[in-house]
C-alpha cells in the first residue's frame, strides 16, 4: 500500500513536470530494489548468521557468527581500534585508510537491510600449487 | 511465552590423525559467573589503582592506546557479547580443518 503510494507519487512529479520521464522510471526502479533488497519476513535477526566459509583442497574453514552479536560488537567497534598500534595506524593512513571514520554500526545495518540473503564475498581462486580455493562470505 | 534455550556448554575438540582426540567442555555458567566477578574486581582497579593506569597511559601499552580504556569497560563488553552469544543455543561457531588438524568449537 506504501509503495504503490510512493509510485503514484513519482508518476505525479512526472506528470507535473517536476521531474524527467527517465528520473522518474531511475526513481521507480530504485523502489523496486528497495523491495527486493527488503529481509526476509519471519526470518529475525537473531535467527541470522554471518558465515564466513573458506574452502580449498587441504584446509576448510567454517565460521559461523550470530547477526545479533555482530550488531553488539559494532557498538564496541571504535574501542577495538584503540588497540591498533600507532604504526598500524600511521601506515593505514599512509595508504588512505582512516579507520577512526569507520561507522561499524552502519556496515552492519547495511548486512541486515542489503544483504538478507545475498553473498557479500564470493571468491574462487586457482592455484597451481594449494589447487582451488573458495571464500564465501555471507548471511543465512 | 517460552525463551529461548541458552547454551550451557561450550565444547572444543581438537584431534589429529593418529592421535588421540582431545575434548574440553566449559561450563558456561562457571565462565559467566567469573567474568562477572572479575567486572567487580576491575571495578575496584579503576578506582584504587589510578597511578598504575595513569603509568599505562604514560607507557600506552607497545603503542596503542589500550591504556585509555578502562579494564571494566573492556570486561563488560566481553560479558555482553558472551551472553549475547549464548543466547543463540545450540551453534557450530567454529571449525578448522588444517594440516590434518581438526578443531571444532561448538555451543551446547
Amino acid at each position: 500500500m506504501i509503495m504503490s503510494d510512493e509510485k503514484s507519487r513519482i508518476l505525479q512529479m512526472v506528470r507535473d513536470g517536476k521531474i524527467s520521464v527517465e528520473e522518474g522510471v531511475e526513481l521507480l526502479d530504485a523502489l523496486d530494489d528497495n523491495v527486493n533488497r527488503a529481509p526476509v519476513p519471519g526470518k529475525k535477526l537473531e535467527d541470522r548468521f554471518l558465515r564466513v566459509r573458506v574452502d580449498s583442497a587441504k584446509d576448510k574453514v567454517n565460521v559461523n557468527i550470530p547477526l545479533s552479536l555482530l550488531r553488539l560488537a559494532s557498538h564496541f567497534g571504535s574501542i577495538a581500534t584503540n588497540f591498533i598500534p600507532d604504526e598500524a595506524r600511521r601506515e593505514m593512513a599512509g595508504k588512505g585508510l582512516d579507520i577512526s571514520k569507520i561507522d561499524f554500526e552502519e556496515l552492519v545495518n547495511l548486512i541486515e537491510q542489503g544483504l538478507a540473503n545475498g553473498k557479500l564475498v564470493d571468491i574462487e581462486s586457482e592455484d597451481p600449487v594449494s589447487g582451488n580455493t573458495r571464500v564465501e562470505v555471507y548471511v543465512e | 511465552m517460552w525463551s529461548r534455550l541458552q547454551s550451557q556448554l561450550l565444547l572444543v575438540r581438537i584431534s589429529r590423525d593418529g592421535f588421540r582426540r582431545i575434548v574440553i567442555p566449559v561450563p558456561l555458567y562457571v565462565l559467566d559467573l567469573t567474568l562477572a566477578a572479575f567486572l567487580d574486581l576491575a571495578c575496584l582497579l579503576d578506582l584504587l589503582i589510578p597511578k598504575w593506569i595513569r603509568g599505562l597511559k604514560r607507557c600506552n601499552l607497545g603503542g596503542t592506546g589500550a591504556g585509555r580504556i578502562s579494564a571494566e569497560s573492556i570486561l563488560a563488553g566481553c560479558l555482553q557479547l558472551f551472553r549475547e552469544m549464548r543466547k543463540h543455543g545450540r551453534f557450530r561457531l567454529v571449525e578448522v580443518q588444517a594440516a590434518g588438524i581438526r578443531i571444532f568449537i561448538d555451543f551446547y
